[in-house]
């Protein structure tokens, strides 16, 4: 009975954590629903037009590209699957400035849009679909060329119908990302662009409507939790062991793709980033700032990356006690306008509360949907052996570290590294929090902000050194961390 | 599963305990503070915020915390909600707009000044605002590279074929540039006319960005001829980039004006400093140091003698007027009904 009331107690802890912004938001505005229906469906089909569009290509593209990633030795994919990141990670004015430079006249409306969300997409697309033919797959690749199954045959019969849920996954993740997007839809969208970020941007800023701004909110995040529900939610798989990928599984096409994505997009990149050296001189003049700003920001990450871990310990104990997700995991992509505004509102305006406030904020933001993306599908296929352990009496602890974390190692370093990058770069959100210290992420940005375009080029090259920097100090955290727990119960 | 949860609630307890109380000790010797609400941009190190708070301090016996505002409007409902409790004492940024728009949801206070202050001829109108400052200014027009080939000399030859595509301007919805071009159409034109030109202009830009930086990057990128900024922008890439090449225009049609003004909630804590610093916000220091480092003009007359802004020619502006807001909400919703029908 007591264990019932303390797994009961956590899981609706959990939850509440993930909630707390809502019932802020609500404390502060009546809920309204006097919104314009009409506006809101026309807001909600033009965002539906363009992100149902992007999602299908970059997927489909995410298929060949990853089959061009195999071809590769593994060091060099591993490589090239970082730089991959790249375009979903730096601010969309570089992705605007690269696809502009690519497209000479641009095609602007749902054209223009789809392309630039393609760009940034695609290379995320493709790591994901990358990482499913792994977990997935196994040596199926192999056995079916010795049992000559045909290319044809082998994804038709084997390929997609293990990749599926995967790639619907894949699908619904970008979606979602098109869907709250403000900044590509307004440069490129021309006059039929309005989505519902936008919408919600006017109730607040133009009519200083928070209720129905409040209201729209709430049908976003209604919207993509029902997605993530009903449509996110995958079969339960085991992992089909030590993964080889065969002559099936490699694409010449798909390395092809892959050189033109980063000839453009880093082409692009390197073009702003080799014009900006220029101005190297501006940036030794704000040499000791830049230690401060890179000392906070470490701090931030260090507070963060505890938080995140302690999240998802409970998570994970939390899904021991029920064999079910809380149900926060559906919380994906929440309106940086809610969430952000809410803590805005509800602390105070100093630097003491800044690192509270990004630790608070961007752990609801970024932590169901990392999960989700990187976490979920391997857990539960990992649902046998834990149900195993659980019979012989295990303990929760050994079963986390010896079966899940030991297991799933590779996918942890990539949660983890998404988690640093991302709060690393963010600055919106940072933004609408009213954060009064500077980090690297707002540093870039009030030099995006100011004539200073090329000085935030030089920034972003920095903060791809902070990350690659951040994720070999953990990696050797993590590994003396594990020399240590081996001794410790041995 | 028990210790770990009792471990990591008493973790985060200490965490909260020990930021409660950090700021409490902060409170108690808060009394010679005042707080400034200001742009990321006015804060930056770059901008003018820590010249001119080592100048105020020096100056005074008040310490001066700069807090960054991200927007007027949320800033405004902030400083709303906390009600009594709000720490601002002055805010900075306020345009015409937000003075119209938000400004009115909080009270503010009559600002005392000094007598002998010299404003420039060009905001004169707006000089004696009992309860706003302006304490920097400029006219915004189209900036262009020297060697652009087809001219511009008015808003008509904007439509000019040969700048098909070629105008990055903002989005009037969420940029106060955008809006100001907005305003600028319908000032300079009847409504029926302005509707009309706004439909032919919506071929000619390139984008509405969804702000000023985004448009000015498109147009320092090479993807556009001319950008919708301030008369000064030359001046920056003059002073900081050693490049003369950059023009602004100068239109038969007066250019609108942007004026930034300081305000004082009615519930400053530090209220007679508050006025302290907005009466220094007006001195020929601290404008010239907003002038060279917020390039925007000085609100003071003869402050820019014998600086590089003395050679931005000031072009014929409109006179200073604040709109309803209906009437700004009219204007954008016909804007947005044209992009939507005639947009690209």
């Amino acid at each position: 009975m007591k264990e019932f009331k303390s797994a009961y107690v956590l899981r609706y802890s959990l939850l509440l954590y993930f909630l707390i912004p809502y019932f802020i938001f609500l404390s502060y505005f009546k809920f309204s629903f006097g919104l314009d229906y009409g506006e809101l469906f026309w807001a909600f089909r033009n965002s539906l037009n363009q992100a149902t569009l992007t999602a299908f290509i970059a997927v489909a593209l995410s298929i060949p590209v990853s089959q061009g990633l195999f071809l590769l030795p593994e060091k060099t994919q591993r490589w090239v699957s970082r730089l991959l990141i790249i375009p979903q990670i730096f601010p969309a004015l570089y992705s605007i400035l690269i696809g502009f430079s690519i497209l000479n006249p641009f095609p602007m409306g749902t054209k223009g849009v789809v392309f630039l969300f393609v760009l940034i997409n695609l290379g995320f697309a493709s790591l994901m679909t990358y990482a499913a033919t792994q977990s997935r797959l196994g040596k199926l690749s192999v056995l079916s060329e010795v049992y000559s199954l045909g290319r044809g045959s082998f994804f038709t019969r084997i390929y997609f119908p293990l990749l599926r849920s995967d790639l619907v996954v894949s699908f619904f993740m970008i979606f979602i990302f098109c869907l709250s997007s403000l900044s590509v839809p307004l440069i490129a969208g021309g006059g039929k662009g309005t989505n519902l970020e936008v919408l919600i941007y006017e109730k607040i800023f133009i009519e200083q409507n928070w209720s129905s701004a409040f209201s729209l909110c709430l049908f976003q995040s209604a919207l993509i939790f029902g997605l993530s529900f009903f449509v996110l939610r995958n079969k339960k798989k085991d992992s089909e062991g030590d993964f080889e990928a065969g002559n099936y599984l490699k694409s010449y096409t798909g390395l092809f793709l892959i050189a033109v994505y980063l000839f453009i997009y880093l082409g692009g990149y390197s073009i702003g980033l080799i014009k900006s050296f220029d101005y190297m001189e501006f940036i030794y003049q704000y040499a000791a700032d830049l230690m401060t700003v890179t000392i906070f920001t470490t701090k931030a990450l260090i507070g963060y990356l505890l938080v995140n871990l302690t999240l998802l310990v409970l998570w994970l104990l939390d899904y021991l006690n029920t064999r079910r997700f809380n149900l926060a995991i559906n919380l994906i992509s929440v309106s940086t306008v809610l969430v952000g505004f809410t803590l805005y509102l509800a602390l105070p305006l100093t630097r003491d509360y800044d690192v509270l406030k990004i630790i608070f904020a961007m752990s609801i933001l970024f932590f169901p949907s990392l999960f989700k993306l990187f976490l979920q599908q391997p857990i539960e296929g990992l649902q046998s052996q834990i149900a195993v352990s659980q019979i012989y009496g295990l303990s929760k602890t050994t079963i986390i570290i010896e079966i899940i974390f030991k297991q799933l190692s590779r996918q942890m370093y990539l949660w983890l590294s998404f988690l640093i990058v991302w709060f690393v770069s963010e600055f919106a959100v940072l933004k609408s929090l009213g954060v009064q210290t500077q980090t690297l992420g707002l540093w870039t940005e009030s030099f995006l902000s100011s004539y200073r375009l090329p000085l935030s080029y030089l920034m972003s090259f920095y903060i791809l050194i902070y990350w690659f920097l951040a994720m070999l100090v953990v990696y050797l955290i993590i590994k003396v961390a594990h020399v240590s727990y081996k001794k410790f119960i041995y | 599963m028990k210790h770990f949860i009792i471990f990591v609630v008493l973790i985060f307890s200490g965490l909260t305990l020990y930021y409660y109380n950090k700021s409490d000790l902060v409170k108690n010797i808060d009394d010679k503070k005042i707080h400034v609400y200001a742009s990321s941009s006015f804060i930056a190190k770059w901008g003018p915020g820590p010249q001119l708070k080592e100048l105020f301090e020096k100056q005074s016996i008040f310490k001066l915390e700069f807090i960054e505002s991200s927007d007027m409007a949320m800033t405004i409902q902030k400083i709303n909600f906390e009600n009594e409790s709000s720490l601002a004492d002055v805010v900075l940024g306020i345009d015409q707009f937000d003075m119209v728009r938000i400004a009115n949801k909080i009270k503010w206070k009559n600002i005392d000044r000094s007598s002998n202050i010299k404003f420039v001829n060009n905001i004169e109108g707006v000089a004696n605002e009992k309860t706003f400052v302006p304490y920097d200014w400029a006219p915004l027009t189209f900036i262009a590279r020297k060697n652009i080939k087809t001219p511009v000399n008015s808003l008509k030859d904007l439509l000019n074929p040969d700048l098909k595509g070629k105008i990055a301007l903002q989005d009037p919805r969420t940029s106060s540039p955008g809006l100001q071009f907005l305003v600028w159409v319908f000032e300079s034109r009847s409504p029926d006319e302005s509707v009309k030109y706004l439909k032919s202009m919506m071929k000619q830009a390139h984008s509405f960005s969804p702000s000023w930086s985004a448009s000015y990057g498109l147009f320092k990128n090479n993807q556009a001829e001319l950008v919708f900024s301030y008369v000064t922008s030359p001046v920056y890439h003059l002073i900081e980039e050693k490049d003369d090449q950059f023009l602004s225009i100068e239109t038969t049609e007066p250019l609108p004006v942007q004026i930034e003004f300081a305000g004082i909630p009615v519930n400053c804590k530090n209220c007679e400093a508050a006025e302290m610093f907005v009466n220094f916000l007006l001195s020929a220091e601290a404008q010239k140091i907003i002038m060279s480092k917020n390039y925007m003009l000085p609100v003071i007359d003869r402050v820019k003698e014998a600086t590089p802004f003395d050679a931005i020619k000031i072009y014929k502006t409109l006179p200073i007027k604040f709109y309803e807001q209906s009437k700004i909400e009219k204007w954008i919703n016909t804007w947005a009904e044209i992009r939507k029908n005639e947009g690209i």
